[in-house]
Parts: C-alpha cells; structure tokens; sequence
C-alpha cells in the first residue's frame, strides 16, 4: 500500500539571501512522496531542485511553510538527529563524501555518529557493501575506486544507518555511463525489493524513466506532475524546460512529423522495438 | 583510478599491523629518538637494519614506504651540499670563492640525509600499517590531557584524519589543473628556481578553491549522516594492551637502548 505519506510539504519557500530584493529560490512548493514510491524531480540547473531536497533532511532551515518527514516536524530541532538517520542522502560528487581513506571506517562513520553498539557495527558495514554489490571491498581505499564504486560506497555508507527515505541529489551526474549504470542499477533494487521511499533528483529525463511519478521543476515551482508517461511523453513541455526528452520520445516525434504514427509514445528502448515491431 | 600516494594505509594482516595503535605511536617516538641519536656507521647500521626488520615483518611493498626519499632526492641533495660546501670545519679538502669543502661537512651533510630520510621512512612504516580511524583513536588518547584546557581533542582528531583521506583527492585535482594548464600553454618545468615558483601560483589558486569547495560539500555530508561536533566513537581496539603489544614496546626499547650504547661506548 503506497499511501502513506512519508514526505509531505505544504507551501515551501526558501531563499539563501534575507532582506525585501531577496530572490526566492523556492516559491510556494506542495511536495509530497509516499512511502515506498520513487518520485523523479526534474528541471535545469538552478531551478531549485536540490534546495527543496536539502530541506527533506533540514540540511536548509524551513523559511516558510510546512514540511514533515515520516511524522517528523522538519522544524523540531529536537528531532534533527532522528531525522536525519531516517532521510539519508547521496551527493553529486563521491569524493567529497568520504570522511575516511578506508572504506569500512567511512561506512562506520555514520554508525558511530548515532552511538550504535560496537559489536554490531562491522556486520551492519559488511551488511551495507553486500546491499551494494561491493562485498568484500571494505578494506579498500576510496580513491583506488572507479567512480560508480565510489559512489555506490558512499551509498553503502548512507544505508548502513537504514534509512527509510533515501535522496539522491544527482548522484549519477559526475559519473561515465557504465557507472551510472551500476548505481542505477542499486537504486531500482533499493526501491523494489528494500521498499525505500527514493526522492532522485536529476536532469536526464531517461533516469526518470522508471519513477511511479515524475516532478518538474522550473525557477523554484513546480511546473508539472505526473507518471513518466504523462510527463515524458510530453516533448513540448520538457522542451519548454529546457529538458532533452529521452531519446525514444524524441524518436516518436521525429518518427510522427515523417508522417508515421505509432500506437503509443515509448519511454524506454524496447518499448519503441516493439512499436517498431507493431508497424509491420 | 588513481595510484597510491606514498604513506597510504595499506591494509594486511601482519603482526605490525595488527598492533595496537597507541603502542605503534609510543614504538614510533621511541624509534625516532634511536634514528636522531645514530651518530656513528654502527648508529646507522643498526637503525637500518631495525627499520629493514619491520618492513620485512609488516609484509609492505618496498615502493610506498621508499618512495618518499626517491621523490625528495633533490631537497636532500641540496641539503647535503649546503652542509659539504658550507660548514666551516676541520679537514679542509678544496675551497673557492665561498664554497669551502670539508671532511667535517661532508661527514655533517651525510648525517642530516640519513636522519631525514630515516624519520621519513619510519613514519611512513606507521602511516601505511595503521588505519588513518585507528591513528586517530590513539591520538585522542594521548591528547586527553588536553581536554583539561579545553582543547576540543575530538575535533582535532576529526580535522586529522578528514586531512589524511583528502591528500589524494587534491593531490589527483593538483594534477588535472595542471595538465590543464599545461595544455593551454603554462610551463612547469623552467629551471629557474624563480620562475619554477611563479609558475606554480596559478596551480595554487584554483586547487585551494576547489578544496575549500570540497570542504563546504563534505561538511554537508557529514551533517547528513548525522555528525554534530559531539561524536562519541567507540573505541575499536580492546583498551587491555595485549601480549604483542608489550613484546613490540619492549623491542623498540631495546633498540633504543643499544643506540644509546652505541652513542656511548
């Protein structure tokens, strides 16, 4: 039952700066996710996104309006910590998440931070690393890692606190294809078979792709909502974003202006062979 | 991926490096003053051959532990000739102008290279034995005392092993900014001490921007998994010395010991 809401924002507002010709870098925001549901946010650099994500977890202090993460107040300083190991974060750049040249202690970190006995900190380290698909691995040093196992390490880290919302504030946008593959590739099993409610904030419309909802963002508001096929197949509207739609949308369009019509738009490669397929 | 910077831990099994750390660091001072007190081809020898002995029981590749020495053999050789050339000793060999060679220079020059070298070495043999969480806990037991002064330890702590784990990711950003550089024509590699200079401070500026850069978004991440100042790790080794302990404290003692000795007889 996905019904719950685990994040619920009403009416966001934030700027960095104070004073009457402060610019708002988010306006008004309504935000929701429910539990065990994976919500793509969408936009340009700039509109807004990993600020609203950096409020989830009160990284930001909530200016204006009203935002609770699974039942937690994000204003309730006395909760912070709570909140915190509740709503983990993964941050664009691998390197700079690491606290500790040997993979195992970095994982530790967090475990430590919240005083996690001490018996039990190697098996919830192993327990992490085997969640993402680095078993085995622990002694190693961050730096002599590609960069998809870079970030899947600081994800291993995250994890091992268990936290039931996991962000990722463009966790893939500094990696090559393979390795944004591989953490791809974790997060949809962290979503289908772990349960977590996952919050990716991207700008690769194709990431989207496997979302149960799609949130586009533009200048700090959200300018549309949906499932990825409301949203994706929409070329005019990413368009208008600034968004490049995945490549099958793309080749729908292209394929339709030709004059050729296909029965549904495709979102992913194989939907768009087998509609190719369907033309014969 | 990048190759290991010398000094890194080098995680194994060996009984060096299963040592308690707090022993490693008291073993490490006690070695240190037996490197600085070798004054005479016996001195040198024995510290040699005690360093050589660890490095043989730790397992390590000879590369990372070395490579230090190889790395700075023109600072050692500048050293050694300001030494030979300059000190104005017994046993006079050649002289001109201000350059006035020396046996007692020559012997003076050769004693600084081994002890800096030496020192380098043995820190190095810590460094690559001991994981960088491990040093800290023992650090922050000997700087408890400090405490007393309000010395925040545990974030001194914090500061030293964040510092350690980010020597290679500035050292590989150094490098990319200036092959860049490079690339748009700077030049590195003049002769001139001066210009050599000059040239590195377009390298300097944007690495320390990017560090401060990194530094900003690693503090954001320390938040997120929760640490707030007031972090109580537990402490990962049994705060009962072992038999091992002892016996590796008591050896380094003895190896001091014979210096002593050997500076003596």
């Amino acid at each position: 039952m996905k019904t719950k809401k685990e994040i619920d924002g009403k009416k966001i507002s934030f700027s960095y700066l104070t004073g009457p010709k402060a610019d708002l870098v988010l306006r008004e925001i309504d935000f929701y996710a429910n539990r065990g549901e994976l919500v793509a946010v969408l936009g340009r650099n700039g509109c807004g996104k990993s600020t609203l994500a950096r409020h989830f977890n009160a990284l930001l202090p909530l200016q204006q309006g009203e935002l609770t993460v699974g039942g937690i107040d994000v204003r309730n300083q006395e909760e912070i910590w709570r909140l915190r190991r509740l709503c983990g974060m993964v941050f664009q750049n691998p390197d700079n998440q690491f606290v500790s040249s040997v993979l195992e202690e970095d994982i530790a970190f967090g475990l430590e931070n919240y005083e996690t006995p001490e018996e039990q900190i190697p098996e919830k380290t192993e327990a992490a690393l085997r969640l993402v698909g680095l078993d085995g691995m622990g002694k190693r040093a961050p730096h002599t890692l590609s960069g998809g196992q870079k970030q899947r390490a600081a994800l291993a880290g995250v994890l091992a606190l268990d936290p039931s919302v996991l962000i990722f504030d463009e966790a893939t946008a500094m990696l090559d294809p393979d390795g944004r593959r591989e953490v791809l590739a974790v997060i949809r099993r962290l979503h289908r078979e772990a349960g977590k409610t996952i919050i990716m904030i991207t700008h690769y419309a194709e990431e989207a792709v496997e979302a149960d909802r799609i949130v586009l963002m533009e200048k700090g508001r959200i300018a549309a909502s949906g499932t990825p096929r409301e949203v994706l197949a929409d070329q005019k509207l990413l368009s208008g974003l600034g968004l490049a739609p995945p490549f099958p949308v793309k080749m729908y369009y292209d394929l339709l202006s030709a004059g050729i019509q296909l029965e549904r738009c495709p979102l992913t490669t194989e939907e768009l062979v087998e509609e190719l397929c369907r033309l014969n | 991926m990048s190759r290991m910077p010398a000094g890194q831990y080098i995680p194994g099994r060996s009984p060096v490096h299963r040592l308690d750390a707090r022993i490693k660091i008291c073993g490490f001072l006690i070695l240190l003053a037996a490197v600085i007190g070798a004054g005479s081809w016996a001195g040198y020898l024995w510290v040699i051959l005690a360093l050589a002995a660890i490095l043989r029981i730790s397992g390590l590749p000879l590369r990372p532990v070395l490579e230090p020495f190889l790395r700075l053999w023109t600072f050692f050789l500048v050293i050694f000739l300001m030494n030979a050339l300059f000190f104005d000793g017994q046993g006079g060999i050649w002289s001109w102008w201000i350059f006035h060679l020396s046996a007692e220079g020559v012997r003076r020059g050769f004693s600084v290279v081994v002890h800096v070298a030496l020192a380098l070495v043995l820190g190095n043999l810590l460094t690559c034995t001991t994981a960088p969480m491990e040093l800290m806990e023992a650090l922050k037991v000997f700087l408890r005392p400090l405490k007393l002064i309000r010395v925040p330890v545990d974030d001194v702590a914090m500061i030293l092993s964040v510092a350690v784990q980010f020597v290679p990711t500035l050292l590989e950003e150094a490098d990319t900014v200036k092959k860049a550089q490079i690339a748009r024509g700077a030049r590195f590699e003049s002769k001139k001490l001066t210009e050599k200079a000059a040239s590195f401070i377009p390298l300097v500026v944007p690495v320390f921007i990017a560090a401060f850069r990194r530094a900003d978004e690693l503090a954001l991440a320390m938040e997120a998994r929760g640490y707030r100042g007031k972090r109580k790790s537990p402490k990962r080794k049994s705060a009962c010395l072992q038999a091992p302990d002892i016996t590796a404290l008591a050896v380094c003692a003895a190896v001091f010991a014979v210096q002593f000795l050997l500076i003596h007889i």
